[in-house]
């Protein structure tokens, strides 16, 4: 397909734009809300945001290949509007809004299940954030910090608390990108094994230390989040840094952090060696799996910046082999997980049914293979009445709908999202037909809005197993 | 009616105008027709590269910090604000006779007009864009994303 990483960009910008309006659309849960009249504006505003899209969109219905000057026009105005998503999205803390879906803390608690129970924390919060930023703070030390020029604060105790920006707060598969959150949260896995004194070199001065200190703790939890849900963290992680890294951002380390690319090339290794792969069925979308899909659309983008819209900032290039450095990390983290818990090749097995029935309408709570199932009854009919009591629960068992794990439900729904909802989008907003952008964004809010019903259904109705298991 | 910022018609992106003109240029290359709007973008660039930095600009409001924000943001990136000038005046010159006759243009010479576009607007572009970017530079020991 001509043109598939500005498509699958506009797409992601779109959806955001998308879950900005259907944030302010929530019903508040307050008596004390403002008047409609601050909502008027963000929408209208948003609506200006929606008509500096008209050119590009223009543009993409056209299926010749966008040259490279249109290329950086087209990706340009995508990063400016999603720049514009990113300054409403921190001016929603005018608006008096719900509170967090109850399954986010299902979801978190789930997670928190792969730390050790000595090391686990019986509450990490969730909040919603107004920055579009995915983090993680002791919010005790945070206010402590907040404070420290005007009074003494000294809370007791840790509060681990995780933000999620507000237009995510009905969109699991971006949720995806909370566990990584959650394994900050692990303050003693990371003190005691990811320390200066037993990763770190010793022969680097104290500037450096801190920074390796900071990207060891960042892969650590990356590679915890693969661990626990493989392609589907990668695919959030990516669409993440593609709507928001511009201008070579993806390639900026800093201080607290190594690369996206870099990240992302240890994540590819982690999976590759794991044999976590996800095929895509959608030929038209030029690559085999999703995790190869997602890498080389934003690889795509960052050639394209890399040539002609680079940022002159100085590299901080670490002292050190950072494959030794990314080896040490990655032999260190099996100790830090739950054994038993992680995710095998074989779990990825049911993640096409899944995705078809998600396609269908139907929730994925849990499945079971139809086929196997009616195996099952005809062997179960061919038995004596005494056969039949003797292997009773062996038959039940073999009937019996397991519960879908929560990777399946997220990798699912990513696989979902890149074969059904993208090529749905490709066709909306760059195919013929005559209805204006306004409209088209409607249609395309209450697809999204299907799909996470669907995802967060699946979830609850998972944990509800889970519990009566 | 307009808020108070456009009523006094301040706002000028040269990003979005570089962009809106690059696609419409583009059109033209194709053979299609081009929204003269979008072309008119690439002329109101080159009016704003010509004078920005060397007008005064206190009574201009808003309009004011932005031209000298990028005032800043061209010469950081090492162009010569001199230059930028004069090569805008022939740029201009190009997009109006290319509007008036575009089949009297070559590829190349289209192609030169769009690069220019794009080059001279992407440090503006980089830092009225820098939101994003230098706040998670700027995470800190507190905040882990």
């Amino acid at each position: 397909m001509d043109n598939l990483v500005e498509k699958v960009l506009c797409l992601e910008v779109l959806e955001k734009i998308s879950r900005l309006q259907r944030f302010l659309n929530l019903e508040p849960d307050s008596l004390r809300q403002q008047g409609t009249e601050v909502v008027d504006i963000f929408t209208e505003t948003i609506n200006c945001v929606l008509d500096n899209l008209y050119p590009l969109l223009h543009r993409l219905r056209n299926d010749a290949k966008l040259d490279v000057w249109e290329q950086l026009a087209v990706t340009r105005r995508l990063s400016s509007t999603m720049s514009s998503v990113d300054v409403l999205h921190a001016q929603l803390q005018l608006i008096h809004s719900s509170w967090l879906q109850p399954v986010t803390h299902i979801f978190v608690r789930d997670i928190l299940d792969f730390v050790p129970l000595e090391r686990r924390h019986k509450n990490v919060s969730v909040v919603l954030s107004n920055s579009y930023s995915f983090e993680e703070s002791d919010l005790a030390s945070y206010f402590e910090y907040m404070l420290r020029s005007n009074i003494e604060v000294a809370a007791q105790g840790e509060t681990p608390t995780i933000f999620l920006p507000k237009i995510e707060r009905d969109n699991p598969l971006n949720w995806a990108i909370l566990i990584h959150e959650c394994g900050h949260a692990d303050y003693a896995g990371v003190a005691e094994h990811f320390s200066i004194d037993t990763v770190i070199p010793t022969d680097v001065d104290d500037s450096v230390k801190n920074m390796l200190n900071n990207w060891a703790e960042e892969i650590y939890c990356d590679l915890f989040a693969i661990k626990i849900l493989g392609p589907a963290y990668l695919a959030s992680f990516i669409t993440f840094t593609f709507a928001l890294s511009w201008a070579g951002g993806s390639e900026i380390e800093s201080v607290t952090h190594p690369a996206d690319i870099v990240r992302i090339c240890i994540m590819l290794e982690a999976l590759e060696k794991s044999k976590l792969k996800i095929v895509l069925p959608n030929s038209e979308l030029e690559y085999p799996d999703i995790a190869s899909f997602f890498y080389n659309i934003l690889e795509e983008r960052t050639k394209l910046e890399r040539r002609h819209t680079r940022l002159a900032i100085k590299p901080l290039k670490a002292p050190v082999a950072l494959q030794d450095f990314v080896d040490v990390i990655s032999e260190r983290i099996d100790d830090q997980m739950e054994l038993g818990k992680k995710l095998v090749s074989e779990d990825l097995s049911r993640i096409n049914y899944l995705a078809e029935r998600l396609a269908r309408g139907i929730p994925i709570g849990s499945f079971h293979d139809p086929i196997l199932v009616d195996s099952a009854k005809k062997a179960f009919e061919d038995l004596r009445p005494d056969e039949i009591i003797s292997r009773f629960d062996e038959f039940k068992k073999a009937v019996k709908e397991p519960r879908a794990m929560l990777w399946e439900i997220l990798n699912a729904g990513w696989l979902h999202k890149v074969s059904v909802i993208y090529p749905k989008g490709f066709s909306l907003f760059f195919g013929s037909n005559n209805m204006n952008l306004h409209e088209k964004i409607m249609i395309w809010n209450s697809e999204l809005e299907v799909v996470d019903k669907l995802l967060l259904k699946s979830i609850e109705s998972s944990q509800i197993q889970k519990i009566m298991e | 009616m307009k808020n108070r910022l456009l009523a006094q018609n301040q706002f000028l992106d040269p990003s979005r105008l570089a962009e809106d003109a690059v696609l419409a240029l583009s059109q033209l290359q194709r053979g299609s027709e081009a929204n003269i709007e979008m072309i008119d973008a690439g002329i109101r660039l080159c009016d704003y590269l010509m004078t920005f930095w060397k007008e005064p600009s206190k009574d201009r409001g808003a309009f004011s910090s932005f031209s000298e924000s990028d005032k800043n943001d061209l010469t950081e990136e090492g162009w010569n604000l001199e230059e930028v000038s004069q090569k805008a005046q022939g740029i201009k010159e190009q997009i109006a006779a290319l509007k008036a006759s575009p089949e009297l243009f070559k590829e190349y010479d289209i192609d030169q007009i769009k690069e220019f576009l794009i080059n001279v607007t992407t440090p503006i572009w980089h830092k009225r864009s820098s939101d994003f970017r230098d706040r998670k530079i700027k995470r800190s020991f507190i905040i882990r994303g």
